[in-house]
C-alpha cells in the first residue's frame, strides 16, 4: 500500500460535541439506507455495502467521543465504510476482479434494460472512478470536497470524473471493453 | 446521453429500499463492547507494510500497588518505550516500537504493576480483528469473568500511539488483571503503514499470566 488512503475520517479535536445515544439512534436511522445506497454504487455489491456500512456505524458509536456533530458524521461513516471495503479488497488477491465476477445484478437492478446496462458499466470502472462519480453525482460533493474525502488532488478528481463518464458512455454503447482493473494502487491512493 | 446523476440516484434508491439495518440498540451494544475493549488502531512508523506482525501482550495483575517499590528511576527513557511512574500512582506508558517486551514487563512490575509482555510471533489471518489475538494458542492469560466494562478504567488514553496510555493499578479489581494486546498490520483498517491495535481486557490473576 502506498500513499495515504484518505484525508477523512477527519476526527475532530478532543472535547468535541459528541453524539449522545438518542442523537446517534436518529442519525443511524436516517443515514443508514442512504449510505448503503451510496456504498452500493461505489462497490457494486449490495450485501457488501450493507455490511461495511453496518460495521462503520459500530465503529462510529465506539468512537463517538471523537466524532463531532459539527464535523459531518455521515461523511465519517461513509469514508470508514469505504475503507473497510477497500481493506477487504486488498486482502483478497484480485479482489476487485472478484467483485466484478461475483456481483449479482439480478438482486438489485430492475427490469429496465437501461438500468442494467448502466450498473454493468459502472461495475467495470476502476474503484476510484466509481467513488468519484458517486461522491459528485450522488452525494453532491464538490471537486474540492471529494479531494478532501478521498485524499486525492483536485486535478486527479477531475480526471477521474471525466474518465469515468467517458468510460460509462463507451461501455453502455458497447464501444469499449474494460481494460483497467481495480488495483491495490488505485484503491490505496484514494 | 447517459444521465449519470439520475441513474446513480435510482440505483442507490433501490439499494436503500432493500437495506435491512440492525436495530440501533444492537449497533450501540456492539459499539459499547468495542469501546470497552478499547480497540485503538495505531499507525506504527518504521514498520514494514508487507505483513510483519507482532503483538504485545501486557498482563497487569491486581496486587496492592503500595506493596511494591519502583526499582528504577521515576522516568525511564528507552528506545522502544517509555514508562513513567507518576505522583498519583498511575503509570504512563508510551510504546514506540514493538521491541524488548521483557524489559517493559520488568519495568512495569517494578513500578507496582505486575505485567507480562509478549511479542506474538504469528501472522493474523486475513480479516481477523486485533482482539482475536488474545485467543492465540499459547496465551497464558484468561479473561476475568467479572471484568465486563472495567478495563477502560484500568488503562486510559485517547491516543495511545501519539500520546501514550496510562495504567491505573488502583482500578484493577482484586484477583484480576488487565491484558493489553497490541499488534500491527492486521490489514483490518487501512492505514499508510501497518496499523497497531491495542486491546485491553481484564484477566484472571495467575502465575502463568504474570509470574506471580
Amino acid at each position: 500500500m502506498t500513499g495515504r488512503m484518505a484525508a477523512a475520517p477527519s476526527v475532530p479535536g478532543e472535547g468535541g460535541d459528541a453524539l449522545d445515544r438518542e442523537e446517534f439512534t436518529s442519525f443511524y436511522a436516517s443515514s443508514f439506507p442512504r449510505l448503503v445506497g451510496q456504498l452500493y454504487a461505489m462497490t457494486g455489491d449490495q450485501a457488501e455495502a450493507q455490511d461495511v456500512v453496518q460495521e462503520a456505524f459500530v465503529r462510529a458509536w465506539a468512537r463517538r467521543s471523537k466524532i463531532d456533530r459539527a464535523q459531518a458524521p455521515e461523511a465519517w461513516v461513509r469514508v470508514t465504510a469505504w475503507r473497510i471495503a477497500a481493506s477487504r479488497w486488498r486482502r483478497a488477491r484480485n479482489g476487485a476482479r472478484l467483485i466484478l465476477l461475483t456481483a449479482r445484478p439480478e438482486s438489485t437492478e430492475g427490469p429496465d434494460p437501461g438500468r442494467v446496462a448502466f450498473v454493468d458499466a459502472l461495475r467495470k470502472l476502476p474503484a476510484e472512478q466509481r467513488r468519484a462519480l458517486v461522491l459528485y453525482h450522488l452525494c453532491d460533493l464538490t471537486v474540492d470536497q471529494i479531494a478532501a474525502e478521498t485524499g486525492a488532488r483536485p486535478g486527479t478528481v477531475k480526471a477521474r470524473l471525466a474518465r469515468g463518464r467517458q468510460m460509462l458512455r463507451l461501455y453502455i454503447w458497447g464501444a469499449a471493453t474494460p481494460t483497467a482493473e481495480v488495483t491495490d494502487q488505485e484503491i490505496s491512493n484514494g | 446521453m447517459v444521465d449519470v446523476t439520475s441513474e446513480l440516484q435510482q440505483m442507490a434508491d433501490d439499494a436503500a429500499r432493500q437495506a435491512r439495518p440492525l436495530a440501533a440498540a444492537d449497533v450501540i451494544r456492539r459499539g459499547d463492547r468495542r469501546h470497552r475493549r478499547s480497540i485503538t488502531r495505531w499507525s506504527l512508523g518504521g514498520l514494514s507494510a508487507t505483513g510483519v506482525v507482532a503483538a504485545v501482550i501486557i498482563g497487569v495483575i491486581a496486587l496492592p500497588p503500595a506493596s511494591r517499590q519502583a526499582s528504577h528511576p521515576a522516568h525511564a527513557q528507552l528506545a522502544a518505550w517509555t514508562v513513567v511512574k507518576q505522583a498519583d500512582g498511575t503509570i504512563f506508558v508510551k510504546i514506540r516500537e514493538l521491541r524488548d517486551p521483557a524489559g517493559l514487563q520488568a519495568t512495569l512490575r517494578a513500578d507496582g504493576v505486575p505485567a507480562s509482555v509478549v511479542f506474538y510471533p504469528g501472522r493474523p489471518e486475513a480479516g481477523r480483528s486485533a482482539w482475536s489475538f488474545v485467543h492465540f494458542k499459547n496465551n497464558p492469560c484468561q479473561e476475568y469473568s467479572a471484568g465486563e466494562g472495567q478495563a477502560q478504567n484500568v488503562v486510559t488514553g485517547q491516543d495511545p500511539i501519539q500520546v501514550g496510555f496510562t495504567v491505573h493499578p488502583s482500578a484493577i479489581p482484586s484477583g484480576a488483571g488487565v491484558q493489553i494486546v497490541a499488534n500491527s498490520n492486521v490489514g483490518y483498517y487501512p492505514q499508510p503503514v501497518g496499523p497497531m491495535a491495542l486491546f485491553e481486557w481484564l484477566v484472571q490473576a495467575s502465575a502463568q499470566c504474570t509470574g506471580s
